[in-house]
């Protein structure tokens, strides 16, 4: 579709010129066409014999046996390849009126501490926290759904400042949550009782060293498609203070264009050497959709080998078959300017 | 939005074959066209964000991937060079086929769309990225260089 479409918007630039030429040509040259230029002519074309007869003729067009297979083929290749399908693109409207619907809210607190270790594989963060599920949020009817999950850290130790970044991240945490419940109410309103909408939000903890630790809430958005979408929380463990992508870096470094090049240069061998992979960038037919760089405060983590991954949500920057995606930016080219 | 394009392209999928088949005028490039813009149409289908587009969607679709396809064609053989169009697997005599051949790539489409597939001005517009007034324009070049007049000049044309 890429070269297509790039092809075709330049084609129409090219041809929006000539065509201009041409007009002032016909119009100067030839004075039937003063004459045309009403709609109720065409009525009297397509009434027109041997418009009629040519319309026969194109619809005699033998169409080969085997073309509805080779369509259905290529509607399934595509399938295949789209493993999360989908087109839904949630709005992240934050200004939400809370809609008073009519729904059976669940709330599980989990007050005793058997029931929330039963319900979770409850990660340890070092010697001083673990992370729980709040509680959960869960609505059922015959068309919505939702459960999301509203994990808690839990802290044990005397560590003033580990306790503070974490009553910090659970604030947080919950704001964020709420805002999806919201959300969620307010989707179902707009979309109708007897169309399918779902939210399923879960948590995970990505990275749990001695230095650093890393939540994750993973949010799924269905409503015939789905969307996934995504949000970090990370503290450091030594300084004990909640921190974001900018405080990586060098004060005044410029690392939202350092990382963002990086990651065109990515984006483009990836679909120079493989040919399925596709990215909003560099498309003559997209403009604002186009990715130009990543946000301050883009979703990142840190992987095994203590490389920055910049993570982005589906449809953020990739049609939604490639899902949600990641670029792991080698350490040579933040080293400059990281902290 | 998936399943409507899907439902588009399993529904029409002839209308693109004839479409294509006027371009390449050769089965089996038709068959790829079509299919290739199956392919596009399906991947793509994000992009469309109102239902009643979809149809002119992939319609442009298929025109580009046609056009793609006879210029990535030209390019091939050599240059200056014409390729007569393979005619092997098709008819002979086939009147419609010469005349629309004869028209510019665009015009093409804007013929076939407007009198064989019945298309709405504003749909061609849509369509072929023109505006209506450019696809009326063009509408009627092509019916002179047709040899289709209206009823006003037709007596004077059957007269010769």
């Amino acid at each position: 579709m890429n070269q297509g479409m790039r092809g075709f918007s330049i084609m129409r630039k090219e041809k929006i010129i000539n065509l201009k030429e041409y007009n002032k040509r016909i119009q100067l040259n030839d004075g039937r066409e003063n004459d045309i230029g009403n709609l109720n002519d065409i009525e009297e074309i397509k009434s027109n014999k041997r418009v009629q007869d040519m319309k026969k003729e194109y619809k005699k067009i033998p169409v080969p046996s085997e073309l509805k297979s080779k369509v259905e083929e290529a509607i399934m290749r595509e399938k295949n390849e789209n493993k999360r399908g989908s087109i839904l693109k949630v709005t992240r409207n934050t200004g939400i009126v809370a809609a008073a619907a009519m729904l059976s809210l669940v709330v599980l607190t989990n007050s005793s501490p058997s029931l929330a270790y039963a319900m979770e594989n409850i990660p340890v963060i070092g010697a001083i926290a673990k992370v729980v599920t709040f509680r959960t949020y869960t609505d059922k009817t015959e068309n919505h759904e939702a459960k999301i999950d509203i994990p808690k850290i839990e802290t044990e130790g005397e560590n003033q400042s580990i306790n503070d970044a974490s009553q910090k991240v659970n604030k947080s945490v919950k704001e964020y949550t709420d805002m999806l419940i919201k959300q969620y109410n307010e989707d179902i309103k707009e979309n109708g009782k007897e169309n399918y909408y779902g939210m399923d939000s879960s948590y995970k903890v990505v990275t749990n060293n001695d230095r650093i630790f890393t939540l994750r809430i993973d949010t799924v958005v269905s409503k015939g498609g789905s969307a996934n979408f995504s949000k970090f929380y990370h503290i450091n463990k030594n300084t004990g203070k909640v921190f974001e992508l900018k405080d990586l870096f060098k004060e005044n470094a410029d690392y939202i264009t350092v990382i963002s090049d990086n990651i065109k240069k990515q984006m483009l061998g990836q679909m120079a050497a493989d040919e399925s992979k596709s990215y909003f960038y560099n498309e003559a037919d997209l403009q604002e959709e186009n990715f130009n760089e990543i946000k301050p405060d883009q979703n990142f983590y840190f992987n095994d080998k203590d490389e920055l991954v910049i993570v982005f949500d589906e449809y953020e920057v990739a049609p939604g078959y490639m899902g949600m995606v990641e670029f792991t930016i080698p350490s040579e080219v933040t080293s400059s300017i990281i902290n | 939005m998936r399943g409507k394009v899907e439902q588009q392209l399993l529904a029409n999928y002839e209308n693109y074959y004839r479409l294509a088949y006027s371009y390449v005028r050769n089965e089996n490039d038709a068959m790829d066209i079509v299919q290739e813009s199956a392919y596009k149409a399906m991947k793509g289908s994000s992009k469309v964000k109102e239902e009643e587009f979809i149809s002119t969607w992939i319609y442009r679709i298929v025109i580009n991937t046609a056009i793609d396809f006879i210029r990535r064609h030209k390019k091939e053989t050599m240059p200056g060079y014409e390729p007569e169009p393979s005619y092997e697997d098709t008819y002979m005599d086939f009147d419609v086929m010469d005349c629309i051949n004869r028209l510019e790539d665009e015009d093409k489409a804007i013929i076939i769309l407007r009198f064989f597939e019945d298309q709405k001005l504003e749909n061609i517009a849509e369509i072929t990225g023109f505006n209506v007034n450019t696809v009326k324009t063009r509408l009627y070049r092509s019916l002179r260089k047709l040899k289709i007049y209206l009823k006003e000049y037709e007596p004077r044309h059957e007269g010769v």
